[in-house]
């Protein structure tokens, strides 16, 4: 379990965490979401022991993280913007995280090889942006890691590439009990990787779903009447958000799918639909005021 | 997996080997060129006379220089590439989010680096030794002289490591830890310089040479930067010193990673109080700095000021502007923190101004001082055995003078210096009873208003015991005397031992029975040199200075230089006497006739000098008035009164034998009635 507790980061005169709570259960993936300058990094760089904390704790696995050898060897994070040494091979790479990390999985790092197809005595600084994500994405899962934090590391992959790295990571997860914790400011990236989602807003969390909690109990209801209905029908539901258009309600409710159609189905309704709902319309009509404050922001 | 918990890490080791091996393989190749190669290359002179001035520099630092700046660059220049990654956010990040400590990053990298910087020379000093070996160099550099340059430059080039990488530990810029590691391994030195001379400035009485002149082994200390500069051969003790300082530096730097914020990579100073000290700290410098500057070409008080103030605002706003890297710093609050330092200096000048601590009225009571320095000079304080006063009445003189100097402070105070013939320093040391020192220094002070009490201290006997070596000599000591007369050249010795006991009496009393006015009277013969027996010992640096070189035996003796004055009528009479006069000076009938003009210049003096027999403006031949002449005419003309009176002596063959001029107050009467004509 990974865990932040009251997290405060300052930036100088910047509060860059003011307070964070966040929990991520261990085998899950866990999708940060924010805008430039949330404070996304700064979370993921402290949650990996780079930072210190200010003030609260964070913890995986009940240790604290930073400075903490033991620990954050099973902890590994791949930041937005990579670094490897100048002049060095992808092997040359290997080598070093091998004589660091004593988890190294020499067959891993051979079985994977064939899944990225990279030649491993090119130089990576030669490689493109989005070559050199992946040589990072297979060094640290050669490492055997039980935590993964990725700073935006779909960033520079084709289409093609970031399904694959999704495939290999949610098959890690399965095969290996990996927790991951993945940012982005893009919230359809996310959205058919994750299982849990936090929206980080101005250093703080705003909003934490489960993903399949958040589309199983939200609907969005068109229905019109003969005659209008008194407002104490509507009232006695759980809605999120109600609109008119002539004759026509729009409504986005909670509860369970079937006990809304049955209910509506009683004022003997002419028009009845109920319709899916984007995540992204879910996430603004979950947020209220604060979603539409961002909403343009994380949601393109 | 011992090494997983201890201060290493095999794989970060191994890395920085991988990434940086080049390094030591060209420091050795540049140490290769400049010790055995340097070596080798002079092994032909060393047949030559003097052989060791060619083996001179290389193993003890002399020479060029080249050395010296190895050991000044090649460290810092390794602990900015081994700690850049402390500089910047990328490389960072990727380290410190390795399973590693960071105490044990510090450490590995340190290892590293100092390995770098020590195997090479140890390669060098192999090396070496071969040759020494090889080239049977025995003679001329030792086993122990090769071990001891090899162990100063890795001391040093430690220290040197050590300190830009405890810089690195607070700074985020790779060029600012540069900078600032050399800012800092110079800044006690000169910002304590610095302080002292605006001290100086302010403090009626205050010198910096009793505190920092002549320091340089303080100097040394407290700056390695300054050692390094002046290095030749550092002693066990300071090696040691140095690696104690080193490790200090390790742990204070160990202790700072540990705390340093990551996230503030790229901020000049990533340590927000460490801010502060730097822009108070260049404010302060800049200050000083300007202080001197104004000091020394305005000469005034309200300009110093007036410096104090325009460079230490720009100092500070500099450093505000680095620190913040943006040229938009005029904001309230850096106007406040500007005025905090800038008000705490402004009490701090007004303490000083108003002799808080009474340092300016200090005047020890009679009964406490057991000597005292006094002279108008500082040198002689340092270069004498004893140079105190210790007999109650020069010390109550000296007091006395020290008095009306606090007295007078109004009159003198801030650097007004006075001009002209009456300008001078003087210098108190007082000795206490109680083992306590006091100094003071009034320099470029008007000295007219105590003129009679120094020249009644002056002409004491122990005075003139501690100014004249002469009157410490006992004639069985003395080899020779020789007489140098300035117009003549060839010189008459005194070999004879009664000769030279009679002399010698002569001469003591001469000096001790004459006044003031006589000992400083700018009418010479020439002078009368004093060769002792017995030879110096080669160690004693300061009589070394004062060694006579004898043609003769063509060796330094031990000497006393008495100066052979116009007034010293005994030994005229003497030399008379036993007919050596001739021989020792030039005499009336040597000269056929002498010329005499005016000049009212030094340039129109010169000039008239050469010329004075073509335009025959006062010539004589009587032999009464020559003697006159020659008795009373000087062999220069630095007098601060015009006209000068240039004479100029000539024998019969129309040579002219010497020249000089008559200082206004000996110009004899028939010359002077000649142009007043």
């Amino acid at each position: 379990m990974i865990e932040a507790k009251n997290l405060t980061k300052d930036f100088d005169d910047i509060e860059a965490l003011k307070g964070v709570n966040v929990v991520v259960e261990e085998g899950s993936i866990y999708g940060l979401l924010g805008s430039n300058g949330a404070g996304k990094t700064t979370l993921l760089k402290t949650l990996a022991g780079i930072y210190k904390e200010d003030s609260g704790e964070v913890s995986i696995f009940g240790e604290r993280v930073f400075e903490n050898p033991a620990l954050k060897e099973r902890v590994l994070f791949i930041p937005d913007s990579l670094y490897f040494f100048a002049g060095y091979t992808l092997k040359d790479m290997a080598e070093f995280y091998k004589s660091i990390y004593t988890t190294w999985n020499q067959e891993r790092y051979i079985t994977l090889q064939r899944v990225f197809n990279l030649d491993p005595n090119k130089k990576i600084m030669k490689l493109s942006k989005g070559m050199q994500r992946q040589v990072a994405i297979w060094l640290a899962l050669s490492t055997m890691p039980k935590v993964l934090i990725l700073d935006e590391p779909l960033d520079g992959l084709d289409s093609v590439m970031r399904q694959k790295v999704k495939n290999l990571l949610i098959q890690d997860v399965a095969d290996h009990q990996l927790t991951i914790i993945v940012s982005s400011h893009n919230l359809r990236e996310l959205e058919d990787f994750c299982d849990h989602i936090g929206i980080l807003h101005e250093g703080a969390i705003v909003l934490e779903k489960d993903m399949d909690d958040l589309k199983r109990d939200i609907h969005k209801i068109q229905v019109a009447f003969r005659s209008p209905l008194s407002e104490e029908v509507f009232n006695s539901m759980n809605l999120l958000y109600k609109e008119k258009r002539g004759s026509v309600y729009l409504f986005i409710a909670r509860g369970d799918k079937n006990a809304v159609t049955k209910y509506f189905a009683e004022f003997d309704p002419v028009l009845l639909d109920i319709l899916p709902l984007t995540l992204e319309e879910i996430f603004i009509y979950e947020m209220g005021d604060v979603g539409y404050a961002i909403e343009n922001i994380i949601i393109k | 997996m011992p090494l997983k918990t201890s201060l290493l890490n095999k794989g970060i080791i191994r890395n920085d080997l991988k990434t940086l091996y080049w390094f030591p393989i060209l420091y050795t190749v540049i140490l290769f060129f400049v010790v055995p190669l340097q070596l080798i290359s002079r092994i032909p002179h060393l047949k030559d006379s003097y052989p060791h001035s060619h083996i001179f520099g290389i193993l003890n630092f002399g020479g060029d220089g080249t050395q010296q700046v190895l050991i000044m660059t090649v460290p810092v220049l390794l602990a900015l590439i081994l700690f850049s990654y402390l500089q910047r956010k990328n490389p960072s990040d990727m380290f410190h989010s390795l399973p590693i400590r960071r105490r044990t990053l510090f450490t590995s990298h340190i290892l590293v680096g100092i390995s770098f910087l020590t195997v090479p020379v140890i390669v060098t000093g192999l090396f070496t030794w071969i040759v020494q070996i090889v080239s049977n160099l025995h003679s001329y550099l030792s086993l122990r002289d090769i071990l001891l340059w090899a162990a100063i430059t890795m001391v040093m080039n430690t220290v040197m490591f050590m300190s830009a990488v405890f810089v690195g530990t607070v700074t985020g810029i790779t060029l600012v830890q540069g900078v600032i590691t050399y800012i800092v391994l110079f800044l006690p030195m000169g910002l304590l310089s610095l302080a002292a001379y605006n001290l100086q400035m302010f403090l009626y009485g205050y010198s910096f040479r009793f505190h920092l002149g002549n320091k340089d082994g303080f100097f040394m200390a407290i700056s390695p930067l300054y050692r390094i500069l002046n290095l030749n051969s550092i002693s066990g003790k300071s090696l040691i010193g140095y690696i104690i300082f080193s490790a200090i530096l390790y742990i204070l730097g160990s202790y700072l990673y540990q705390r340093r914020r990551l996230e503030n990579n790229m901020q000049p100073i990533v340590y927000k109080n460490l801010g502060y000290f730097f822009k108070y700290g260049v404010a302060f410098s800049c200050m000083l700095t300007a202080g001197l500057y104004f000091a020394r070409f305005e000469k005034s008080i309200p300009w110093v000021v007036f410096g104090y103030l325009i460079a230490s605002f720009l100092g500070y706003f500099i450093a505000e502007g680095i620190l913040q890297k943006s040229f938009r710093i005029f904001s309230k609050k850096t106007f406040i923190s500007y005025g905090i330092y800038g008000a705490v200096v402004a009490i701090g000048l007004l303490g000083i101004n108003v002799d808080l601590t009474g340092y300016e009225k200090k005047l020890p009571p009679i009964e406490e001082i057991k000597g005292v320095y006094f002279a108008s000079n500082f040198y002689s304080y340092q270069h004498r055995e004893d140079p105190n006063f210790y007999e109650d009445e020069n010390i109550e003189l000296i007091r006395e003078v020290h008095e009306e100097i606090i007295m007078n402070k109004r009159d003198v105070k801030y650097n007004q210096r006075t001009y002209g013939r009456n300008r001078g320093d003087l210098y108190f040391v007082y000795q206490l009873e109680n083992g306590d020192e006091i100094t003071r220094s009034y320099e470029g002070i008007d000295l007219s208003p105590y003129q009679d009490k120094i020249e009644a201290v002056n002409s004491s006997i122990e005075y003139k015991k501690m100014a004249y070596d002469v009157l410490n000599v006992e004639a069985k000591d003395v080899e020779k005397i020789t007489f140098r007369s300035y117009e003549i050249a060839k010189d008459l010795v005194i070999y004879d031992l009664n000769e030279i006991d009679e002399l010698l009496q002569l001469l003591k009393d001469e000096i001790i029975n004459a006044t003031y006015e006589e000992l400083n009277d700018s009418r010479i013969w020439g002078s009368v040199d004093l060769l002792l027996k017995q030879k110096g010992t080669e160690d004693d640096s300061i009589r070394a200075e004062s060694k006579i070189y004898d043609k003769a035996t063509q060796e330094y003796y031990d000497g006393i230089n008495v100066t052979w004055r116009k007034s010293f009528d005994s030994i005229d009479a003497w030399l008379f006497e036993k007919g050596y006069l001739e021989e020792a000076r030039l005499l009336p009938k040597d000269v056929a006739f002498i010329a005499v003009d005016i000049a009212n210049s030094y340039e129109e003096a010169k000039k008239i000098a050469t010329s004075l027999r073509e335009n025959k403006q006062f010539e004589t031949s009587d032999k009464a008035e020559i003697d006159s002449a020659l008795q009373n005419y000087s062999n220069h003309w630095g007098y601060d009164n015009f006209p000068i009176y240039v004479v100029a002596f000539y024998d019969e063959n129309d040579n002219r034998i010497t020249y000089g001029s008559f200082d206004q107050k000996h110009v004899p009467e028939f010359i002077k009635a000649y142009f007043e004509e």
